[in-house]
């Protein structure tokens, strides 16, 4: 009778990826073949055939997903290879504004055309017939090459730390293409500098005792979080909104926007685990993206512990270009928002995110505001101290900000985040679907909580691995077990290389 | 980055690498005996944890004790189809009836794993009675809506371990394995029986830990179903049912296709028909059986045990005669 119990709806309306071709998924058998034969021909090679071998497979990858925008990441690649060098042998202040624009407008470019034209002239088609001027704007049907956001940041990154002299172009194309296409990080981050990942691109790999320990805990944590949290959550998730709102309780809503925030945590940061763990046993030290965000306390905490990469990446090219915090307060708050409008924006051409992105920044200046006023007030600063109920009690707080502006980033539109808001604030029914979102949450997710509970309040990861072996083997066949014995309906692609 | 270091060949040497792998030897052996464990359990304690399972072991006995036990004068018969079949077919009965009313000894067995539909079935013939040379003489396949339109199965796992479905590439390709990803999947399910099974740990552990699991996925899907159903548009094709029974017809298998009672009415598409007519398969009607009433369907989808004589009988009355006459040619053909 168990057999009976059939997900066949649900799982036609996974989320779907971009891509034209098959894709190579990380939670994908096709991928793990793939890393191996890679893995095995990279150890036979000396330093360069690596970066030879690391370029093909690079490209290989991202050909899989759709190989006619393999085209975008060479032509970013040529171009700012080209660009850093002129700007580094170029002494006249002028000419290294050219270049360093010339850079900018091609990777902004490549982006706004393939991400937001068609949103922008659908939205301008709309404005004009609303004042009763036609334009003539060609709607086209474009594609989004999956990972685009990412290579073109990290390109991006390039040349202006090259303008600033904050890093010293490459020679070697080669070196500097394996930088772009590295395909760990390729499609979905982290985004990373070239301060700190060029010259390990550039010098022999070394490897250190705990490597390997440590790329295998980080690709275990990683499938974990995809396979079990966030596949799993994505089924509820997409049953809840695209289930019409008048069918549903203020309490579904609640816990499907719960079970959001874990999808979209463990599918993201399950992917950079992942991504730093194949990089790890390549040789690669990739950044941290994730530290357990939904353990913070404040919204500026929130942002130093989610995408931390992009956030980084927006503060220093950003919100520092802009002003930062040097001229006065309410430029601060400016700057504040327009950071995190555009870092919306960054994550999508919708009016969701772009409200998404403001909600963030309302709330960050908000927090800004109350914290300078509360220094100002007491005269101090504030208390380092945080009793264990009070730090949970801001935990608590902030989670639910940060589910009220998820709830937001998954509706289709304004209009369903509005209703489903408006949902909320009526029937509080105990359904059975209630029922099952949470058991499902405390089933799949729960272990994850308290694992980063437990790191977060005690243990550090590092002594994780001081843990006599048996422990740990059993903790990750507890995990693989689950990743096999507990998959979704649907292996779903992951949610970031929608951006 | 302040200067650009240039490369030196400097690879990891053989001892190093095995040196950081022994670092975690121990933790990667006890992944493997945690895996070797459930394996075990799965391949020779699988019975004990599902009576599926137990079934699908039971494929050759079942084909076998048919062959071999049957008299030779008996109509060698086999139920073919899933759940539904399972609690709606009552074999005693059916024997009784059959032999009492229309004097025909008959031989009956039931083959219905959970769970599955034509493409499934397609193997079960194919391996357990056909390339086994120990065809029935009459397959009666129990159906309802769309299970035996053209679709890959929804167990492809199970198909590798359970059904011998490997050993035939052009109609898994044609009909089940679309892709790359689903092809080493089913490649690994044929050689572990953890990996054909896993969903079944999932549905029942979420059943028993879970409150309100069942109701609630009922619930999602329900919802969705009407949220869904005006933008569904599905292409009907009947290439695998055409060729299930061109392999019966080789062996000089008559098929019936029995369309079951179900809850909620469902109608018999134009190419289905088609195909009846065009093939020496028969369809019997028993979609509406006087006396079965919804409530007799104990979970929504399955008759009880008043509904399954109910239906069991009407059938016996629908196809008697059928067989009656089907064995009677059978004997005249006899050399």
């Amino acid at each position: 009778m168990i057999a009976s119990i059939s997900w066949p709806f649900i799982a036609q309306n996974s989320l779907s990826c971009t891509s034209t071709t098959a894709p190579m998924l990380f939670n994908s058998f096709t991928f793990w073949i793939f890393y191996a034969l890679v893995l095995m021909l990279y150890f036979v090679c000396r330093h360069r055939a690596q970066n030879v071998l690391l370029l093909i497979a690079s490209y290989f990858f991202y050909g899989c997903w759709d190989w006619r925008f393999l085209s975008l990441i060479a032509i970013s690649t040529i171009i700012d290879y080209f660009v850093a060098l002129k700007i580094d042998s170029s002494k006249i202040a002028w000419r290294r504004k050219a270049f360093v624009t010339l850079s900018i407008c091609t990777n902004l470019g490549i982006l706004a055309f393939f991400k937001y034209y068609g949103f922008f002239a659908t939205e301008l088609i709309t404005l004009g017939q609303s004042v009763g001027v036609p334009l003539l704007l060609p709607t086209l049907n474009i594609i989004l090459p999956v990972g685009i956001s990412f290579y073109t940041f990290q390109t991006m990154s390039y040349t202006i730390d090259v303008y600033r002299g904050d890093c010293k172009p490459t020679r070697s194309l080669l070196d500097f293409a394996v930088y772009v296409s590295f395909f760990p990080q390729l499609v979905a981050g982290p985004i990373e500098r070239a301060s700190h990942f060029l010259p390990q691109v550039i010098q022999p790999r070394t490897y250190k005792e705990g490597d390997f320990q440590v790329g295998l805990y980080l690709i275990i944590l990683g499938l974990f979080k995809k396979i079990v949290v966030a596949d799993n959550m994505a089924v509820l998730v997409n049953a809840i909104f695209d289930t019409p709102t008048s069918q549903l309780t203020g309490l579904e809503v609640l816990v499907g926007v719960y079970a959001f925030a874990f999808q979209i945590y463990g599918d993201f940061s399950g992917y950079s685990a992942i991504a730093r763990g194949i990089s790890k046993w390549l040789g690669f030290d990739l950044m941290v993206n994730f530290r357990r965000p939904y353990f913070a306390v404040d919204p500026s905490d929130f942002w130093r512990r989610w995408h931390i990469s992009l956030s980084q990446w927006l503060r220093d090219y950003l919100y520092i270009p802009l002003g930062g915090n040097r001229h006065g307060e309410l430029m601060t708050y400016r700057n504040l928002m327009l950071t995190m409008l555009l870092g919306g924006l960054w994550h999508g051409a919708n009016w969701t995110f772009i409200v998404w992105g403001a909600l963030h920044g309302a709330l960050l200046a908000g927090y800004r505001y109350f914290v300078t006023s509360k220094q100002k007030h007491r005269g101090e600063e504030p208390a380092q101290y945080q009793t264990t109920l009070l730090r949970c009690g801001k935990m608590f707080l902030m989670f639910h900000f940060v589910c009220l502006t998820w709830l937001l980033f998954r509706a289709e539109s304004i209009l369903q985040a509005w209703e489903m808001m408006m949902v909320m604030t009526g029937s509080w029914a105990w359904t059975p679907t209630v029922s099952l979102i949470t058991g499902m949450l405390m089933f799949c997710a729960g272990p994850l909580l308290l694992f980063e509970a437990w790191l977060e309040f005690g243990t550090k990861a590092e002594e994780s691995f001081q843990i006599h072996w048996s422990w740990r083997g059993l903790a990750y066949s507890y995990a693989l077990m689950m990743c096999l014995c507990f998959p979704p309906p649907v292996a779903s692609s992951f949610i970031y290389f929608q951006f | 980055m302040e200067s650009e270091i240039e490369p030196q060949a400097n690879i990891i040497r053989p001892t190093k690498r095995r040196r950081l792998f022994r670092a975690e030897f121990g933790v990667l052996l006890v992944v493997l005996v945690s895996f070797l464990a459930l394996e075990s359990i799965f391949r020779f304690r699988g019975e004990i944890l599902s009576k599926d399972i137990a079934h699908l072991n039971s494929f050759d006995q079942i084909s076998r004790n048919l062959a071999e036990d049957a008299h030779p004068n008996e109509l060698r018969t086999l139920f073919l189809g899933n759940s539904l079949t399972r609690y709606g077919i009552n074999q005693e009965l059916f024997t009784q009836i059959i032999e009492k009313d229309y004097h025909l000894p008959i031989k009956t067995a039931k083959m219905n794993p959970d769970n599955t539909a034509l493409a499934d079935w397609f193997y079960a013939y194919q391996t357990y009675f056909k390339k086994a040379g120990r065809p029935p003489e009459v397959m009666i396949v129990g159906f309802e809506g769309n299970h035996l339109r053209d679709a890959p199965s929804n167990h492809l796992d199970r198909l590798a371990y359970y059904y011998g479905a490997g050993n035939d590439p052009e109609n898994l390709d044609r009909f089940d394995l679309k892709t790359l990803e689903q092809k080493i999947s089913f490649q690994l399910c044929r050689v572990s029986a953890a990996m054909a099974n896993r969903d079944r740990l999932q549905r029942r552990m979420l059943d028993k830990v879970i409150p309100q699991y069942r109701e609630g996925m009922d619930q999602l899907n329900g919802r969705l179903q009407i949220a869904g159903s005006s933008s569904r548009k599905e292409q009907i094709s009947y290439e695998r049912l055409l060729k299930f029974i061109a392999l019966a017809e080789q062996d000089d298998v008559q098929v019936i296709l029995v369309a079951m009672p179900v809850p909620e009415f469902y109608e018999f598409d134009t190419p289905l028909l088609e195909v009846v007519s065009s093939t020496s398969a028969q369809l019997v009607d028993c979609r509406l059986i006087p006396g079965l009433t919804n409530d007799m369907f104990f979970d929504g989808l399955h008759m009880d045990e008043q509904a399954s004589r109910i239906y069991t009988t009407a059938l016996a009355e629908k196809i008697g005669l059928d067989l009656k006459l089907f064995q009677a040619e059978k004997i005249a053909q006899f050399p």
